[in-house]
């Protein structure tokens, strides 16, 4: 086994049982902390891929922005300690089948397929790619992003303004 | 750098621009007076209207045109950029009186329903699948947020959650079916995806039906067809009603826009895969929508499931892939929306200090206190059913025609077995209105004028459409035509 | 790194018998070593010149007692700290109160793998090295947030929010001025944007684009000022209404990591902002760059860090503390302006092919002011000791 091959086996060990944490603990705000690991471990995979403008920006957003809201939130939520979180499984079989089915046929697809690999290999400097990308081929999805988080924004303001009486 | 060419972007800009005006314009008023919002928007729409208009009169203003390989304005997108533009401009004429009655009128509500008509514009004229994406989003975050506005209302807040999250659910589905594509392909351009998936290997035959499955499970949550429905009729009953109106008419629009231009224009070379799947999905909708809406006593949930069984004559319309197929799911988008945006537009208009018209007893006698009203809602009533003179019947003949032409004649008779079930629960309101004595006093309030012009608006096109159809079916002939 | 792996290449035999991953390995840990050793002793120093300055400033004296002027107090002080019991509350949350300083310490640790201390000493130079040092910043917040969240005390919890609202909010600044200083130098490596200013003091990017960029410095010093925590921005551990913030129940060891991760901070942030607009490990006069034929970078790097650390110190001891409100304001509504107004205004002049490199006087800028503000600086400070002196004087007659 190669090293990378090495380090690509911890980091999924890493993003699937910090993910595992997530989903099953029944403390909110263990389920926020333990974020930090999945988010720091698919990180990992960007650097591990050569993709190192994509991991620091993977580090920035995920845990430097979203990750902190989340805590933020949990934390400003009223009473939240002794919140206990049942979430309800009553259609837990027929669930877990369609889960295991659904990745069943994913991971059949996804393994058997012949890609469409592009030629050549990955630019070494890939932020200079990316800037060209973003503001050349993919400039009116990328400005229209940003209309997506001006939405965003006026939105939760709304939602959470003070009523009035007008 | 090779010159761009904006043109097809000018009728969003034009709304967006307006939605930040309005914004504000909001922002500087005074405390305690009213800010000009609907004024302003109505201005920006029309213009918005009127520059689409033009555009599609001549291809000397931008007709067939292409921004980066972005989006294009071909005579496909220009239809879906009349009558979305034309329903977001109903909704904000039914807006005001609506809001004054259910907690403020303020100016981010146009400004977001604006937004999110900038997110449908994008939709249904994008021809790659990021900007598709995008502006789905746009679409959508806009209207998590107006359906969480009756801040009074827990079903509202409900309704905003419920939409949130099954909408992101969706997302997801969309998005990992439009990576498969491009992992097919290699590119996110439709005709990049195209072409990708006919010169296909039979290797990768497997990995194009998944992408193309995963899509249709995130548009049948966008489009509520069944068994992807569940959130529907909770948030039509919680969002505000003219929001529920929009959603109900312009989102499914937009959606079913996006949905022909992925399915029919970029992959008709597997039709033979997603025909079957499609028409399954459209027998279960008839029939589970309409079976819904029977049990409903509630106007605005039987209206949400209405709207699903809707979504599943719309997809009985799609199994033909033809051009004619394409063609009447245009002409029922408009007859559908036009009568959708008058029945919600009145229940609205009807609203008096936060409740609304949505019981049979709550109408019962509205044909005698207020017959206006009554007709009207009883032709878009009547439209919906399918019954001539119509829209709504001349929209169901086309599509189930195109349905029997491409050999699915089970699925046209599912259809019209389940349009004479339908009749039983919309005629029920009618009877109501006419045959029933008024229970108690009349406590609903008078239409404004923008709400009247509104209805009247909503009963010309239905009517118009049953009686002279053939301009707008000429129309979207040519816009059918330009997509495949 | 490279330096370390060109110095095993000399050992006879080496890269014949020992493998490639196991000599990076080495000289990575080698490298951090180093690094460690650095930061956990410098607090020490720290402390002391921090203590002594406070006083002077407070016309005090300063620690005394332990050793001559007091010298061996912060030693006798960290030995202290560190024997002591790391009491755990009884209701703190165990493995997140623990967890939390670790996190708190690896973030302000690992700004040290990228930070230029001359062309061959560095951890290793990232393509997207200056937006590394900010992202990698973010998990000492997160650390800030647990740290409060776990000791299960009101006054650590208000902390904790504080300041990762606080860092939050002007890490957007922050970011924002960072770009001005990208786009000068057309890259996110920080080897890069050092060479970019090579050459003597008048090519820093301080003085470029006189005087646009003195802006975008005091923009950028006062983003990092906050994100430190450093008076007048330290409302997070505002002794006289939260104890002593998101550490309120930390003791021994634990305290002593919390102390280390806002030292090395400090002297992070420092040494970016040096890296950034004061030419890092450049030297004012080219001629100053080799001393003997030995690259002195890093005596440059870690003096004009150290000058920066003394300028933080400085303001603590000298601004009151802002409240949270002003402190919202002064991000948001003051720094983010300007910082967005010069990115707009320096990327327009870049393009324009008369300025892209810079306005034409700025060659005629740097160096007078440079003196003028040295020699200013100089002068009150010899005035301060001065007056300082004679109260002593008087205070002993």
């Amino acid at each position: 086994m190669t090293a990378s091959a090495v380090v690509f086996w911890v980091l999924t060990l890493i993003v699937l049982a910090s993910a595992a944490v997530v989903v099953l603990s029944r403390s909110l705000i263990n389920s926020a902390f333990a974020l930090l690991a999945t988010f720091s471990g698919v990180a990992g995979f960007y650097v591990l891929l050569g993709a190192d403008f994509l991991a620091a920006v993977q580090f920035l957003v995920y845990v430097g922005g979203i990750l902190i809201l989340l805590v933020f939130g949990v934390m400003l939520t009223h009473r939240i300690q002794d919140l206990d979180l049942r979430a309800e499984a009553r259609q837990l079989v027929p669930g877990l089948f369609v889960a295991a089915g659904v990745f069943i046929l994913l991971a059949a697809v996804a393994t058997r397929t012949p890609w469409a690999i592009g030629a050549g290999r990955l630019p070494s400097a890939t932020t200079a790619e990316i800037g060209r990308a973003f503001l050349g081929k993919y400039l009116l999805p990328f400005e229209a992003a940003s209309i997506l988080l001006l939405v965003a924004l006026i939105g939760a303001a709304l939602i959470v303004r003070k009523r009035e009486d007008a | 750098m090779p010159a761009v060419d904006l043109r097809p972007l000018l009728p969003a800009l034009i709304v967006a621009v307006t939605a930040l005006v309005v914004l504000l314009a909001q922002a500087f008023t005074p405390k305690g007076s009213r800010s000009p919002s609907m004024g302003l928007t109505v201005t920006g729409l029309a213009g918005a209207l009127l520059l689409s208009l033009t555009m599609a009169s001549d291809g000397r203003y931008g007709r067939g045109a292409n921004t980066g390989g972005s989006v294009v304005a071909d005579d496909f997108t220009l239809f879906f950029h009349v009558l979305l533009i034309g329903l977001a401009l109903m909704a904000a004429l039914l807006s005001p009186a609506y809001y004054r009655e259910n907690g403020g009128d303020r100016g981010e509500y146009y400004s977001l329903m604006m937004f999110s008509l900038v997110g449908m514009l994008g939709l249904v004229s994008a021809t790659e699948m990021i900007s598709m994406f995008v502006a789905l989003e746009i679409m959508s975050v806009a209207l998590y947020a107006l359906c969480g506005t009756r801040r009074d209302q827990v079903e509202s807040q409900e309704a905003a959650l419920k939409y949130f999250v099954t909408g992101a659910f969706a997302s997801a589905f969309l998005l990992f079916g439009m990576a498969l594509l491009y992992g097919l392909s290699g590119s996110t351009s439709l005709a990049r995806v195209a072409r990708g998936v006919a010169t296909a290997t039979p290797e990768q035959i497997p990995l194009a039906v998944l992408g193309c499955g995963l899509l249709i499970v995130g548009f049948g949550f966008k489009v509520a067809s069944v068994p992807f429905h569940m959130w529907t009729p909770d948030v039509y009953e919680g969002a505000p009603t003219t929001v529920t109106a929009l959603m109900a008419a312009g989102v499914k629009a937009a959606s079913f826009g996006a949905f022909l231009r992925v399915f029919l224009g970029s992959l008709p070379t597997l039709r033979e895969e997603w025909v079957p799947a499609l028409a399954a999905l459209a027998a279960i909708t008839m029939v589970i929508g309409n079976l819904g809406a029977l049990a409903q006593s509630n106007l605005k949930r039987m209206l949400a499931f209405s709207s699903v069984a809707h979504a599943g004559y719309l997809m009985t319309g799609m199994v033909g892939t033809t051009e004619a197929s394409a063609q009447a799911i245009l002409f029922y988008l408009v007859a559908y929306g036009a009568v959708n945006m008058g029945t919600f537009g009145l229940i609205a208009s009807l609203s008096k200090g936060g409740r609304e018209p949505l019981s049979l007893q709550d109408v019962a006698g509205l044909g005698a206190r207020r017959p206006a009203i009554a007709a009207s809602l009883t032709v878009f009533l009547i439209s919906l059913t399918g019954i001539p003179i119509s829209g709504g019947f001349v929209g169901k003949f086309y599509l189930f025609g195109a349905a029997v032409n491409a050999g699915y004649t089970g699925l046209a008779i599912i259809g019209v077995l389940m349009s004479v079930v339908s009749a039983y629960y919309y005629l029920r309101v009618v009877v109501a209105m006419y045959m029933r004595e008024p229970e108690g006093e009349d406590v609903w309030s008078t239409p404004e004028a923008p709400g009247r012009l509104a209805a009247l608006i909503a009963v010309a096109v239905t009517l118009g459409l049953g009686i002279w159809p053939a301009p707008v079916l000429d129309l979207a002939r040519a816009a059918a035509l330009s997509l495949l | 790194m490279d330096a370390l792996l060109r110095l095993f290449s000399l050992i006879p035999g080496w890269d014949q018998n020992v493998p490639a991953w196991a000599s990076i390995s080495l000289a990575g840990l080698l490298a951090a070593g180093l690094c460690l050793g650095f930061i956990s002793l410098g607090p020490v120093g720290y402390v002391y010149v921090e203590r002594k300055l406070a006083g002077f400033m407070q016309d005090r004296l300063g620690p005394m007692r332990v050793g001559p002027w007091g010298l061996l107090q912060t030693i006798a002080d960290t030995i202290k700290l560190l024997f002591k019991e790391a009491i755990f509350p009884a209701a703190v949350n165990r493995p997140l109160f623990v967890v939390a300083p670790c996190l708190v310490v690896i973030g302000a640790f690992m700004g040290f793998a990228v930070l230029p201390f001359s062309p061959t000493w560095q951890g290793t130079d990232l393509d997207v090295g200056a937006f590394y040092v900010i992202a990698i910043g973010s998990l000492s917040t997160v650390g800030l947030i647990m740290a409060g969240w776990a000791s299960n005390n009101k006054y650590a919890l208000f902390g904790a929010m504080r300041s990762a609202a606080q860092i939050v909010s002007y890490e957007i600044p922050a970011v924002m001025s960072l770009i001005v200083v990208v786009m000068i130098a057309g890259s996110l490596s920080l080897q890069q944007i050092v060479a970019a200013q090579a050459g003597g003091l008048h090519n820093w990017f301080l003085w470029k684009f006189f005087p646009l960029n003195v802006i975008a410095f005091l923009v950028f010093f006062t983003a990092t000022l906050a994100e430190c925590n450093r008076t007048p921005f330290d409302i997070p551990e505002a002794e006289s209404e939260l104890v002593a913030g998101f550490h309120t129940e930390y003791s021994g060891f634990f305290f002593a990591m919390f102390f280390l991760a806002e030292y090395t901070e400090m002297f992070v942030a420092s040494a970016m902002v040096s890296v950034l607009f004061l030419g890092g490990f450049a030297a004012p006069l080219p001629v100053l760059q080799t001393v003997a034929g030995f690259d002195i970078g890093p005596v440059w790097l870690i003096a004009k860090a150290w000058a920066l650390v003394f300028v933080h110190m400085w303001l603590r001891w000298t601004l009151p503390r802002l409240r949270v409100d002003q402190l919202m304001h002064v991000a948001w509504k003051v720094l983010l302006p300007i910082a967005l107004f010069l990115i707009v205004v320096i990327g327009g002049l870049l393009t324009a092919p008369a300025t892209a490199g810079g306005f034409p006087w700025d060659p005629w800028f740097g160096w007078p002011l440079t003196a003028l503000l040295c020699g200013y600086l100089m002068l009150t400070a010899l005035r301060a000791w001065r007056w300082h002196a004679r109260q002593v004087r008087e205070a002993v007659a």
